[in-house]
């Protein structure tokens, strides 16, 4: 009977069982090299399996003329910092997505707002105003200015 | 526009493409005025919009692409944008830009011009961009593009003469060049091309094969599927895509984003100026202070609470002068009849049927759906719904939905209707189909008389608002399910804020006439042919058959007595009426002395859940086609029923 329920829970609120699906999902996600299309985008719910995306970070730097240490995610900036756009790690509906609005490689930004608790984040881009979740935020490494 | 009658009409078709948020609907609106219809694309649920004008002797139909920031093929619409524009069917494409974010603009575009189609830009908010330190020279834009560049105003209209006489102009010129990229991306694009030119791989004339050879450097997901041939090329794309990528240390597709970018900030660079000090104009400051962290969530509520209450408050007015007027009618039309003769069975369906279903649906429609779409055009127009979203994103995340989705479920309290409608605002189909299957599952106004009037009232509040939780449950649940269960990508939040500004009245009006149009054509011959069906197996003595023929569900299956059938049959038509027509049905106003407080439980959660209604179901049919709201139908009920039944295995075991 408590197993039930307990499942149940974990179904509804997103607890450890549902996490540990996540996972499975993304690592085969992972194990992929970027440039094949997937059919399952992440969503930037961002339980993620941050060894994944780290060791994703370390291959694509690897090819840039930055070293790891000096380039941070964007979500880790402050409001009204700037910062340049190196790379993003992620499917290619994400990525295409991002360049269409302008995040390419190189772009230089600034962070406008950042939303309250785990909340989106504002960018101004090219002239625009963009609204970014905090779970694609993460994904893209940027060198701050 | 000065309408000429010509004998030697020529006619020629303008696509409409551009970003969102660019004052492309405006543009349209000036153009053709009221000569317009809006149609779904074949087989997809994107809106196209035709319209014609006459133009110095020439009748020039104009279609309204979608809203895009890319030809990517991602997303619906863009699918059907691209596909729309390679049939060859518009003569020229008319692309408007927003002066004021030139880049991001520029860079669609750059992707018009790689189709080797005719264009001209049209160039909006010229003035705007000034205010804000930013100087465009057209002539120099025009001239580094290749393509004639117009300044206009899609407010006021100016310079529209000059981008019609333009259109017609280049629709018969030879097609711009697309800039140059860099020296290493061209080499493989030459190559590529001529691969295409020199076999036949099935791709039609008109197709640019420069522009096939992007694509498949792009890996673009539809090209394959459509030209099936270009497979022999795999081998050599693969080397290519391989040879870039170690040179750029990117993908391909980001190299070639990056290209178009550079040849945009060239261009651009050269053909404006921004100066050094742009001033802080008052709807930055505006817009500053609507996303505010504290203030931000002040101003929602403030925003939602009024056009909650004054839909409601206003609505309800509206709803209660409309029924009474309705009432004299129909008691004056009775008085018409009997002095003519007729009566019994005819009577009866005549008023309770026809009419009765008529004043209904009509009651609906004015009170409430008017005014929501009212609402929710102005919320539209002003940029201020991805404001909420923003707000409300770390929220709707924690019941595994986007920011937006939070207006359409507060919605839901009030009238599916509306609700079920609001969906749209939602960016992929996926999440729209998710949410139209959500938000009918939360109880409406009506549904809150059911538990009310059953629940609180012979079982407790708590009971009541236990039965509010597990709803909340329940749509949380599914929710998650359906997530899970349905194909489609979502990427997450990335969205465009667009600049707030003052909505345009006549626009507004517009697109609350057009949608309330369309509701009025399918939802009322529903809600009228649903009373007159109920009212004819009420005169012909059939209905308490229906109620028995119910019995094995009703009493076999959830226990609950048999002259619950009515309350069924009825809330289908307006929830509303369930309770009242089982009162008269089982004669009594008591409804402890027809049901046990495990069955009256049992009863309003199956009546919260069991079915939309049919004005709901109706604005289903118009947003979601058939399939889908013949799922979301089946669904609910299966879930009521289930739920139902769980309920009463679990009461009776307790009790």
């Amino acid at each position: 009977m408590f197993g039930i329920t307990d499942a149940a829970s974990a179904f509804l609120f997103g607890t450890k069982p549902d996490r540990q699906v996540m996972n499975k999902d993304d690592g085969n996600a992972c194990s992929e090299t970027s440039s094949e299309p997937k059919v399952e985008e992440p969503s930037d719910d961002n339980e993620k399996n941050e060894q994944c995306i780290i060791n994703e970070y370390y291959r694509l730097s690897k090819k840039k003329r930055y070293s790891l240490e000096e380039l941070v995610p964007l979500a880790a900036l402050e409001e009204g910092q700037k910062g340049k756009i190196i790379l993003a790690v992620g499917g290619r509906k994400l990525i295409s997505r991002l360049c269409d609005l302008g995040l390419t490689p190189e772009t230089e930004f600034k962070v406008l707002k950042k939303g309250l608790l785990e909340g989106p984040i504002i960018l101004e881009i090219r002239s625009c105003e963009l609204a970014i979740g905090r779970g694609i935020a993460s994904k893209v490494l940027v060198k701050p200015l | 526009m000065v309408a000429e009658k010509d004998v030697e009409q020529k006619d020629i078709e303008i696509a409409l493409v551009g970003n969102p948020n660019v004052g492309k609907s405006m543009l349209f609106n000036q153009l053709t005025g009221l000569n317009q219809s809006v149609g779904n694309y074949p087989g997809k649920t994107v809106e196209i919009a035709r319209g014609t004008l006459v133009f110095k002797g020439f009748r020039i139909e104009v279609v309204d692409l979608p809203g895009i920031y890319s030809l990517s093929a991602f997303s619906d619409e863009e699918v059907v944008a691209r596909d729309y524009i390679l049939s060859g069917s518009p003569g020229l494409i008319v692309n408007i830009i927003d002066a004021m974010a030139l880049e991001r603009n520029l860079y669609l575009t750059l992707q018009l011009m790689e189709m080797g189609v005719r264009l001209v830009l049209a160039l909006n908010f010229v003035e705007d961009a000034k205010k804000k330190g930013i100087e465009i020279d057209v002539n120099s834009l025009s001239r580094e593009l290749g393509i004639p560049v117009i300044a206009i105003n899609a407010v006021s209209g100016l310079g529209i003469s000059e981008l019609m006489a333009a259109a017609i102009k280049y629709a018969t010129a030879e097609p711009p060049r697309r800039p140059r990229y860099g020296k290493e991306v061209e080499m493989h694009l030459s190559e590529i091309s001529r691969a295409i030119r020199t076999t036949d791989f099935g791709i039609p004339e008109n197709l640019s094969p420069e522009w096939v050879a992007i694509k498949l450097l792009e890996g673009d997901p539809i090209i394959l599927e459509r030209f099936p041939k270009l497979v022999h090329l795999d081998h050599k794309i693969k080397t290519i895509k391989n040879e870039l990528e170690r040179v750029h240390g990117e993908e391909p597709s980001v190299v070639i984003a990056s290209e178009r970018y550079s040849a945009i900030h060239r261009i651009v660079k050269s053909s404006s100026v921004l100066h050094a000090s742009p001033i802080t104009t008052g709807s930055e400051k505006v817009e500053a202070l609507l996303t505010h962290r504290y203030f931000g969530y002040l101003i929602l509520l403030l925003v939602l609470g009024g056009m909650f209450y004054s839909i409601f408050a206003i609505g309800g007015k509206i709803s209660e002068i409309f029924d009474g007027g309705f009432n004299l009618l129909i008691d004056l039309t009775r008085g018409a009849l009997l002095s003519q003769g007729i009566a019994g069975p005819a009577l009866d369906l005549l008023l309770n049927g026809i009419l009765f279903g008529v004043a209904a649906a009509l009651s609906i429609v004015v009170s409430y759906i008017l005014l929501f779409y009212l609402a929710l055009s102005i919320l539209e127009d002003t940029g201020y719904l991805p404001r909420a979203a923003f707000l409300l994103d770390s929220l709707m995340h924690k019941l595994g939905l986007h920011g937006k989705a939070f207006i359409p479920m507060l919605l839901g309290y009030g009238c599916s209707v509306p609700a079920c409608i609001s969906c749209k605002i939602m960016e992929t189909w996926k999440e729209r189909m998710i949410l139209g299957a959500l938000v009918v599952m939360i109880p409406c106004s009506a549904r809150s008389v059911i538990i009310l009037g059953v629940a609180a009232e012979y079982l407790g509040f708590a009971a009541a608002m236990g039965i509010y939780l597990l709803d909340i449950l329940v749509v949380v649940g599914i929710g998650r399910l359906l997530f899970r269960a349905m194909p489609g990508e979502s990427v997450g939040l990335i969205m465009e804020m667009p600049r707030i500004r003052m909505f345009k009245l006549w626009l507004v009006l517009k697109k609350t006439w057009l949608n309330t149009k369309d509701f009025v054509f399918i939802g009322l011959p529903l809600i009228v042919a649903g009373s007159f069906l109920i009212e004819a197996l009420r005169v012909t003595g059939f209905l308490d058959q229906v109620v028995l023929a119910l019995s094995p569900f009703t009493y076999g299956l959830l226990g609950m007595p048999v002259a619950v059938g009515i309350s069924i049959i009825f809330g289908m038509l307006r929830k509303e009426m369930a309770l009242v027509m089982l009162a008269t049905y089982a004669n009594t106003l008591d409804f402890s002395s027809i049901m046990s407080p495990v069955q009256m439980a049992v009863f309003t959660i199956f009546m919260v859940l069991y079915m939309p209604c049919v004005a709901t179901i109706a604005a289903l049919l118009k947003e979601y086609k058939v399939k889908w709201t013949v799922f979301i139908a089946a669904l609910n009920l299966a879930v009521a029923t289930i739920v139902a039944l769980a309920a009463r295995l679990l009461l009776s075991l307790i009790f």
